[in-house]
């Protein structure tokens, strides 16, 4: 009996018992760079991983936040509120092309028809509030025009939120999330991780036969 | 169901597994939010493949004196049976606070594990694909299995368990206040099981980049130390006969971390020395040092431990396991996690 089909078979469960959108073989991970908080920022990450999903002309992905601001407050966020620039988080990066973004915080992922109509509508503004429990996660999705990131490069996501408390505006505020697309395959890196468990305990005991 | 539901994907993190911290698994606590789950084989043997008997001091403890035959008077020895434990495991860790930021201080982590007490898979791994397939040494004799017919009620495992983390935080003055995590942490938990039922503390630190910060190459180091009391549980016929009242277990190693941006690949080595859960003839604690290994990649991470860096092959000495983290719980994690923060409210 050999335990690598029944790992196989557990990979392929995994992606049954998962949603349909999960690339088997091929994948994007996006993971946010930044490591520190401040404590005005205007949402925390729930997570600083994610996965990314390219559909025709599109680069989406998806950020769990937490909105953080008092009771009654409410952050908006405008058609034009997600820009991504080529690069990292520098004095550089003026200089380098910014790619248009939308938000949205639908659970389900539009299609590459819905994503188009997505960016027609200029007068689109999202309001995010805390909701009565003031426990919400909020999955802030964001899909990015003519955007194909290769693995391996740092960009720079910009949100700029607007706050709100009762009505009267406060200044925007500009959140900067230096980031980067790696691959990721569930298959493969089970298969990569099996390989190299495998070599690493050969090689402890070749070292302990010595 | 059950198995798929902790296998639901798009997964993304260490369940605390129950024993294996004293099987030389890697104790580090995780501070990821979320859920994870995973699977844990953990063998215990009664002999070494030179059979001596695991506990018996004298040389009454080989399988080949007479008075350890059937027939003969002998007194029981210590860890008369052989065990296999297999768990699956669901941990879900989380701030207290839940809305806080990532890099927040205090954090929880619940894990509830099923499992079967079997040496089937274990017993399989160690002779036929270990010692006969690799190796080419002598196997490892059983002459009593716990569990012969894993589907007897009595071999069914269960385990719950609960720690509170505390994380350093560093507070850096640049343009305003910004607060970085530090790798330091403390903490505190029980793992309560039908094997065993354990209190601990912790300290140490995790993840320190001191070595080498580069953009395809990072080493870091990490160590710990855990103090614990043990219970055995209050059944007639325990898993283990004997146990010690306390340990405490050292823990240090190196992490090297791969093409970081591209396709981040983890290695770590660790090395452990345990004080000892398990007690001799002469009721003394029996020491035990593992060498464990362990790589993670995309969502998974893989572990095998094995005690021969201390040297033996028997009691607890090998082990191994497979958990992935779980990014987007369905509706019933969904509600599993709404639940376990209203119990964990800071405010």
């Amino acid at each position: 009996m050999n335990p690598l089909p029944a790992l196989i078979a557990i990979a392929l469960l995994m992606q049954a018992c998962g949603p349909t959108s999960q690339a088997l073989f091929r994948g994007d991970r996006i993971t946010v760079e930044r490591n520190f908080v401040y404590l005005d920022d205007p949402v925390f990450l729930q997570s600083k991983s994610g996965y990314g999903k390219r559909t025709k002309g599109f680069f989406s992905f998806r950020l769990p936040v937490y909105f953080n601001a008092g009771k009654g407050d409410t952050l908006r966020f405008g058609p034009d509120g997600a820009t991504v620039r080529i690069g990292a988080d520098s004095a550089r990066m003026r200089d380098r092309p910014t790619i248009a973004c939308a938000a949205d915080t639908g659970a389900s992922e539009p299609d590459s028809a819905a994503l188009a109509n997505l960016f027609l509508d200029t007068g689109r503004t999202l309001f995010l509030s805390p909701g009565q429990g003031g426990k919400t996660r909020i999955e802030l999705q964001i899909h990015c025009r003519e955007y194909d990131p290769p693995w391996g490069r740092t960009d720079t996501l910009s949100l700029v939120f607007q706050k709100r408390t009762s009505g009267r505006i406060h200044s925007d505020q500009d959140f900067r999330l230096p980031f980067h697309v790696s691959y990721r395959g569930p298959v493969v890196s089970i298969l990569v991780g099996l390989g190299l468990l495998y070599l690493f305990t050969q090689l402890g005991w070749l070292i302990s036969d010595s | 169901m059950l198995l798929c539901l902790s296998l639901w994907l798009p997964v993304h993190s260490q369940t605390s597994s129950p024993l294996a911290a004293h099987w030389g698994a890697t104790d580090y606590p995780e501070f990821k939010r979320g859920f994870q789950s995973g699977m844990t084989f953990l063998s215990f043997t009664e002999y070494d493949s030179e059979r001596h008997r695991f506990g018996e001091t004298a040389q009454a403890g080989r399988a080949d004196d007479p008075s350890t035959q059937p027939g003969a008077a002998a007194e029981e020895p210590p860890y008369p049976e052989t065990m296999g434990f297999n768990f699956l495991s669901l941990a879900y860790g989380n701030h207290v606070n839940s809305q806080s930021a990532e890099l927040a201080n205090m954090m929880y982590r619940y894990t509830a594990s099923i499992g079967i007490n079997s040496d089937l898979f274990t017993e399989f791994y160690q002779n036929q694909v270990i010692h006969k397939g690799y190796r080419d040494i002598a196997p490892v004799p059983r002459d009593r299995v716990r569990c012969e017919d894993p589907l007897r009620p009595d071999c069914a495992e269960f385990a719950v368990g609960g720690e509170i983390l505390y994380r350093f935080t560093d507070i850096e003055l640049q343009d305003k206040l910004r607060f970085k995590s530090s790798s330091f942490f403390v903490g505190v938990g029980t793992s309560l099981g039908t094997p065993l039922l354990e209190g601990y503390v912790e300290l140490g630190l995790s993840r320190l980049p001191t070595l080498l910060t580069a953009e395809y190459l990072g080493l870091r180091v990490a160590g710990m130390i855990r103090v614990g009391g043990n219970l055995r549980p209050p059944f007639q016929d325990p898993r283990f006969g004997k146990i010690a009242p306390g340990y405490y277990l050292v823990q240090g190693g190196l992490e090297s971390i791969l093409f970081e941006k591209i396709y981040r690949i983890v290695l770590n080595n660790n090395f452990t020395y345990h004080s000892g859960l398990f007690l001799d003839d002469q009721g003394r604690e029996i020491r035990e040092l593992f060498w464990t290994i362990g790589i993670d990649i995309d969502s998974f991470h893989f572990e095998a431990f094995n005690d021969m860096l201390g040297g033996t092959d028997f009691g607890p000495t090998f082990g191994g396991r497979f958990h992935w983290d779980i990014e987007r719980p369905g509706k019933l994690l969904g509600a599993v996690e709404t639940f376990l923060q209203s119990l964990n409210k800071s405010r």
